[in-house]
């Protein structure tokens, strides 16, 4: 039974594609050792070769080509970019604690001065305005935030006798410092570097010895490239080890400014969290509060207080996210939160339409010539047309979606609604006749019919034109998004592209591979589904 | 020692003092680390304006001059006026606009033209209003080296590895005549039809006596959105970014761009930057912070915390220390350089900051002027700069009809807004920001309010007076003419 | 006794125009109550159409079909169709097959009823130690009890039964008739059979009528088969009466039709695509070459048929 269990499971890998883990299970269970081996030599030695040598000979290649744009960035540049996209993010994220930091002080002073206010209230106070429990409350957050703040200061004062961990930690914020201005001077080198690099090589092309005589073309070509090669190469060498050190040091000052900022003992974390969570509770009471006092001074004549004053001192109590950029990963969320909103329109679209062609011929006579005029239409056509027609018909005063979000989702629908409709219509058409003969002998009714035969029946071929059409979507998602500004792995691209620095080539390399690695996942995760459905 | 042998024993030294003091110097860097996360003393002046709408996204195009909305937000001048800003990069003027008028975006960094076509609806119509100018100068023409090349042998003056400046368009002339006679057209990139270069590389060209080619057909009326009618030198759209790479495919002969943008052309050895704009017009309006004139109308209160936000951003950059070297440009180059802002590598965003421009790669010359963002009363929204793009779009025909001179001025009123600015202003010398004589000295009573004196620091010498508009379009040899009685309307 | 169905002077064709064909020609019949008849006929004979009128999915161009007086109009689940190939849902498992029947013909039953309902014919085809599995798990024996359950489930008058063994093995066809026998005998249904193996015929029927070589095919002389029940296979292999009854249908067969030359037919049947499995042993799955368990080769396979 146990057996039963552990061969359950394997077919389970193959059925979510990871069936080349199975060898591994089975080796350990000392199936057959000779089959395994083999099988792991081909389905994961192989691939890990290819990749080997590819990573190896785009290595070799990008030490060779240099462009006038700078050197082609090879595995090394690119992994480095990628570590610095990863440490933008932390940049990001210490920045955002600081502004967090910034609203709590704003809170504190403003809840000092409320509770000045309703102390020294001009007159009667109205009453019913504010309930009980809000002055609590009000005290409680201010408190819990002073707690907070005292604690930070014993820590602080404990702290300058330091543990030997702590102290390695500032040492290394103390190299951010340094390693920033260091880094700041490394990057200048590079410039004239390679200016002077290109006149060199200029002059000498220039040099009468360097005019192709015609008795030795050959030669002439051979030692040109051959001074050209050497130089580039050591110019390519140069500027990759700037590189590899500027990012050393930047990721290891942020990665050590980091832990250090989050390394908050957890008394601090709890009260200032408290103090966040009471503050958001209380604000809609106290802007509730501020428009009915504004209400009873309408009402009554009566200035109780300063407008303006009080109303900046509830809104002190708003949360509000940082405004920072959007990180690297906050790009892919958008980018994958687009494809799946416009693939969710599109199956929307796609499978009931294309149930009712496949069940009427009529209908899919009638539908087919507009699927194969607009299925071959690019995202680069559909997208102007989405931008005007969307633009035009949503509008909102408090928009429950961004525009760019919607035109770039929109156009993925667009282009990614074929497949699905093709396949799902093709599925239903092609209803077993027996089967279909089956539910007339049980005279099941229209619904039931569709509901419990066909569409089961369809499943397969339904999930393989969502598999698909997820592909179409993400692959389309991108060109949209560079044209619609969405905020996402598109206009990731653009800018890096727009920036024309000299690691705009690495960073869209990283890029490259994200949504390559991303696609696969996507296409891994529905051929997993769709063999879920499969019931050969 | 190079330069790199003495970081690195620089940084050792400081590292071996370091581990000396080592106590000291890491209970005051923990202090200070904690007095990040803590210790932020938030300075209040007076009382913080009541604003209308606190979390606003603001569009950018990825050009050095967007740097004063990146050092307001990014040295925490919006934050302490109340708002919560996001700055969104955008791929293309255009898009840029229409995001603004569609509401997706508060506001954003915009060529001078661009409030200007809009509001009278040459391209997208819109009512846009502009209560800050972000900068004077920045762009630079630039052509390709074979061009440059057949310049020099038109010019033995131009033969100098530093020739004196300014190059006019003279030495040009015989080869757009010579291309002209082999029946091809000289072309040349510029950014955006109503954009500062397209005027810019127009007036150069047209101070030379070449035609750069008009937006309207003068006999027949016919409208013409490409402006290549009756043209020696054909220009065309190019975005920024794509500029060197056209001109290496030998697709435009030059260009009229921003920074830094010219300065890629010397880094890659493939074009020479012949003048700046500074050249061409001292002082001249390049870019503004626009908003839609509905948005400015229903959020009065946050457009003037804005404008403070800018002003004080605009005086951090221009701030110099007693020798008269900007103490901030290093730290605003490096900021400008992060991927999510301008993103050009730091060494080459330094040179224009810093007030340096490589012509060649042997001939870099300070430029101190280059960049201005408010000395000079570079961020005030003159009415006169206003009025000298109405001219130049009427000399091109790009506006088709004919204006009286009071046209001129009321449409500069309408989209200009000192008035904002001033309120601005007001707040902050209350705050102790900013002193009086840091403003224009500007005569309410007067009526011609807002209008700089007269200049002629152009390049040929042309006298600009903005109170009479009919006749500056007059002036000029190459361009529409108007009838003289619509001055007097 | 009147009869339950009669078809009198039908015919059908397919196609128009020069690609018309004549199937059946001037088919009579009478079926009474309880009775249990086999047609038998070659492949490709008409055989599928002619039960096809009498299930009411097609309807005859000539002639009419009567059941219980009535002309046919439609299918009902009185008339209970059991297919060739199964036709059993395949995202279903072996009890959902079921009770997507049940429920849609017994809709007023209550819920307890209709599982005690379905658990009952589970039973009766032992079936009931598989009930949770799909019908890719089972093999072609195992399908072809589902599909007569199913039918039995919904309680028929009559069943229709097309070739129900004809795709199986020699074994469990045995056993299947077996079990047909035995369900028959236990039910008393009306039940026509379409065949074209003789033995299981006489062996099965009370009646066994042959039908002439297609096109235009007929039903010739119906022979009585009155050997006493229940008829073992094995002794019936030596019995002269049973000899006697094939060598009658034979004859009749080549002789009432076009005197047929031996041909070969190529037909594409589809085979169940797995293995038999034995239920009460555990997983004898395995990995590596030795598996038994390959379904893409067991697909589709030509099968020929010497006639």
């Amino acid at each position: 039974m146990k057996d039963e269990a552990f061969y359950r499971w394997i077919t389970f890998l193959k059925k979510i594609r990871f069936g080349w883990l199975a060898p591994f299970f089975l080796l350990l269970k000392g199936e057959d050792p000779k089959t395994q081996c083999k099988a792991i030599f081909s389905g994961v030695m192989m691939p890990i070769f290819s990749i080997l040598l590819f990573l190896w000979i785009w290595d070799l290649a990008s030490k060779e080509i240099v462009t006038k744009f700078g050197t082609v960035p090879g595995p090394r540049q690119v992994w480095s970019a990628w570590k610095s996209l990863g440490n933008e993010t932390r940049l990001e994220r210490i920045k955002a604690l600081e502004h967090q930091h910034r609203a709590r002080e704003k809170r504190i002073v403003s809840a000092k001065k409320y509770k000045e206010v309703l102390n020294n209230f001009p007159g009667e106070m109205p009453t019913g305005l504010l309930s009980p429990g809000t002055e609590d409350a009000l005290s409680t957050s201010s408190d819990a935030f002073q707690q907070a703040n005292e604690l930070l200061e014993v820590y602080n004062k404990i702290s300058i006798t330091l543990s030997k961990e702590e102290a390695q930690s500032v040492a290394a914020l103390f190299q951010y410092e340094t390693s920033r201005q260091y880094a700041e001077k490394v990057i200048q080198q590079a410039l004239p570097l390679e200016i002077r690099h290109r006149e060199r090589v200029e002059a000498l092309r220039m040099a009468p010895e360097w005019n192709p005589s015609p008795d030795d073309p050959d030669k002439v070509v051979e030692s040109k490239s051959a001074l050209k090669k050497s130089e580039s190469k050591k110019l390519a060498r140069e500027k990759a080890i700037l590189l590899i050190e500027r990012q050393r040091y930047a990721t290891e000052a942020t990665k050590a400014a980091y832990a250090l900022i989050t390394s908050l003992p957890k008394s601090v974390r709890t009260l200032l969290a408290q103090s966040d969570k009471s503050a958001s509770k209380l604000y809609p009471e106290l802007k509730a509060w501020h428009e009915n006092l504004l209400a009873e001074e309408a009402a009554t004549g009566v200035k109780y207080a300063g407008k303006v004053k009080l109303k900046m001192l509830v809104k002190a109590f708003e949360y509000k996210p940082y405004p920072g950029k959007d990180t690297y990963f906050a790009q892919i969320a958008t980018s994958l939160k687009t494809v799946f909103f416009g693939f969710c329109i599109a199956s929307l679209i796609a499978i009931p339409i294309g149930i009712i062609c496949g069940l009427s011929p009529n209908m899919n006579n009638a539908i087919n010539p507009l699927i194969q005029i607009f299925k071959p239409v690019s995202p680069l056509a559909w997208l102007p047309i989405v931008m005007i027609l969307v633009g035009a018909l949503y509008v909102s005063d408090d928009p429950m979606f961004e525009l760019s979000f919607l035109n770039s989702a929109i156009t993925v629908a667009l282009c990614s609604l074929w497949p699905t409709l093709v396949n799902t219509s093709l599925g239903v058409s092609s209803t077993d006749k027996d089967i279909m003969n089956v539910a007339k002998v049980l005279k099941l009714g229209w619904y039931k019919k569709v509901t419990k035969v066909i569409i089961p029946s369809a499943m397969p071929l339904i999930f393989t034109g969502l598999r698909l059409s997820l592909g179409v979507g993400w692959m389309v998602l991108i060109a949209a998004e560079m044209l619609a500004q969405n905020p996402g792995l598109g206009k990731f691209v653009w800018d890096m592209f727009q920036n024309g620095s000299s690691e705009t080539l690495s960073m869209i390399m990283v890029a490259v591979f994200t949504i390559g690695i991303i696609g696969f996942m996507l296409d891994t995760i529905m051929l997993s589904l769709q063999e879920l459905v499969s019931f050969d | 020692m190079t330069s790199i042998q003495y970081i690195t024993t620089h940084s050792n030294r400081v590292r071996k003092k370091h581990k000396k003091g080592r106590l000291y110097t890491l209970s005051i860097i923990y202090i200070a680390c904690l007095g990040m996360l803590g210790g932020f003393t938030h300075k209040v002046h007076g009382e913080l304006l009541d604003v209308e709408k606190d979390e606003l996204t603001f569009g950018f195009i990825k050009l050095t001059d967007c740097a004063p909305l990146v050092i307001a937000k990014e040295k925490l001048f919006f934050e302490e006026e109340g708002l919560d800003v996001k700055l969104e990069a955008q791929a293309n003027w255009k898009i840029l606009l229409d995001r603004v008028i569609s509401g997706e975006l508060d506001g954003a960094h915009m060529l001078a033209g661009q409030p200007i076509g809009a509001t009278i609806g040459f391209g997208t119509q819109a009512h846009i209003i502009t209560p800050y100018s972000l900068d004077y100068n920045g762009n630079g023409i630039t052509v390709s080296k074979e061009l440059w090349e057949r310049m020099q042998s038109n010019d033995e003056a131009l033969k100098s590895p530093t020739p004196k400046h300014p190059i006019t368009a003279d030495s040009l002339k015989p080869e757009v005549e010579a291309r002209k006679t082999k029946g091809d057209t000289m072309r040349m990139g510029m950014v955006f039809p109503v954009s500062t270069h397209n005027y810019e590389i127009r007036y150069w060209l047209a101070a030379a006596g070449i035609r750069p080619g008009y937006y309207l057909d003068i006999a027949s009326g016919a409208i013409d959105t490409t402006g290549t009618t009756d043209a020696d030198v054909l220009l065309s759209v190019t975005p920024p970014p794509q500029m060197p790479a056209t001109l290496e495919a030998k697709t435009i002969d030059g260009y009229c761009v921003g920074e830094p943008w010219n300065q890629q052309a010397v880094a890659r050895g493939i074009g020479v930057p012949v003048t700046t704009n500074y050249d061409i017009w001292k002082n001249n309006p390049e870019k503004v912070f626009g908003v839609t004139s509905q948005w400015a109308k229903e959020n009065p209160n946050t457009i003037i915390a804005i404008t403070k936000a800018l002003i004080r951003a605009g005086m951090w950059l221009d701030e110099q220390d007693s020798s008269g070297v900007y103490k901030n440009r290093h730290e605003a180059a490096r900021i400008l350089s992060r991927p999510e802002y301008v993103g050009a590598d730091y060494a080459v965003i330094k040179n224009s900051m810093t007030g340096y421009f490589y012509f060649q790669s042997t001939d870099k010359r300070p430029m101190p002027d280059f960049n201005v963002f408010f000395n000079h009363h570079a961020s005030y929204p003159w009415y006169s700069d206003c009025v000298w793009f109405l001219t130049q779009m009427r000399r091109w025909g790009q506006i088709p009809q004919s204006k009286s001179a009071s046209w001129y001025h009321e449409t500069a009123k309408k989209i200009y807004r000192p008035d904002i600015y001033m309120a601005a202003a007001k707040h902050l010398m209350e705050e102790d920001y900013m002193k009086k004589e840091q403003l224009p000295a500007i005569d309410e009573d007067d009526t011609w309010a807002g209008y700089r004196p007269p200049t002629n620091d152009f390049i040929d010498g042309n006298q600009y007076d903005a109170r009479k508009p009919i006749e500056y379009i007059n002036s000029f040899k190459i361009g529409i003419k108007e009838e003289i009685q619509l001055s007097k309307q | 006794m009147k009869p339950l169905i009669s078809l009198e002077g039908v015919s059908k064709s397919f196609g128009s125009g020069q690609q018309k064909t004549n199937v059946l020609s001037n088919i009579q019949l009478e079926i009474k109550e309880g009775e249990f008849v086999a047609i038998v006929g070659y492949s490709g004979s008409g055989k599928t159409t002619l039960i096809s009128i009498l299930a009411g999915l097609i309807h005859p161009d000539k002639g009419v079909a009567m059941y219980r007086e009535h002309p046919i109009r439609e299918p009902d689940p009185g008339r209970a169709l059991v297919f060739q190939n199964y036709s059993l849902l395949p995202w279903l498992s072996v009890w959902d097959n079921l009770a997507l029947a049940v429920n849609q013909v017994f809709p007023h039953w209550s819920t307890s009823k209709r599982e005690e309902h379905i658990n009952h014919y589970l039973d009766m085809v032992r079936l009931t130690p598989a009930k949770r599995k799909r019908p890719s798990e089972l093999s072609g024996g195992m399908r072809q009890r589902v599909a007569l359950a199913r039918a039995l489930a919904i309680d028929p008058e009559v069943l229709l039964l097309d070739e129900p063994l004809g795709a199986l093995d020699a074994l469990t066809r045995g056993n299947l008739q077996e079990e047909i026998a035995r369900i028959w005998s236990e039910n008393k249904k009306t039940v026509v059979l379409i065949t074209n193996d003789v033995d299981e015929g006489i062996l099965l029927a009370d009646r066994v009528i042959p039908l002439t070589r297609g096109p235009e095919a007929t039903l010739g002389q119906p022979i009585h088969i009155n050997l006493p029940r229940p008829r073992n296979r094995k002794e019936l292999n030596h019995d002269a009466s049973f000899k006697d009854f094939r060598k009658r249908i034979i004859e009749s067969l080549m002789h009432e039709g076009r005197q047929p030359s031996t041909t070969t037919v190529r037909r594409t049947f589809v085979l169940p695509n797995i293995l038999p499995e034995d239920l009460n042993a555990p997983g004898t799955f395995r990995f590596g070459r030795r598996s038994p368990v390959r379904h893409e080769e067991f697909k589709q396979e030509p099968l020929e048929i010497e006639i």
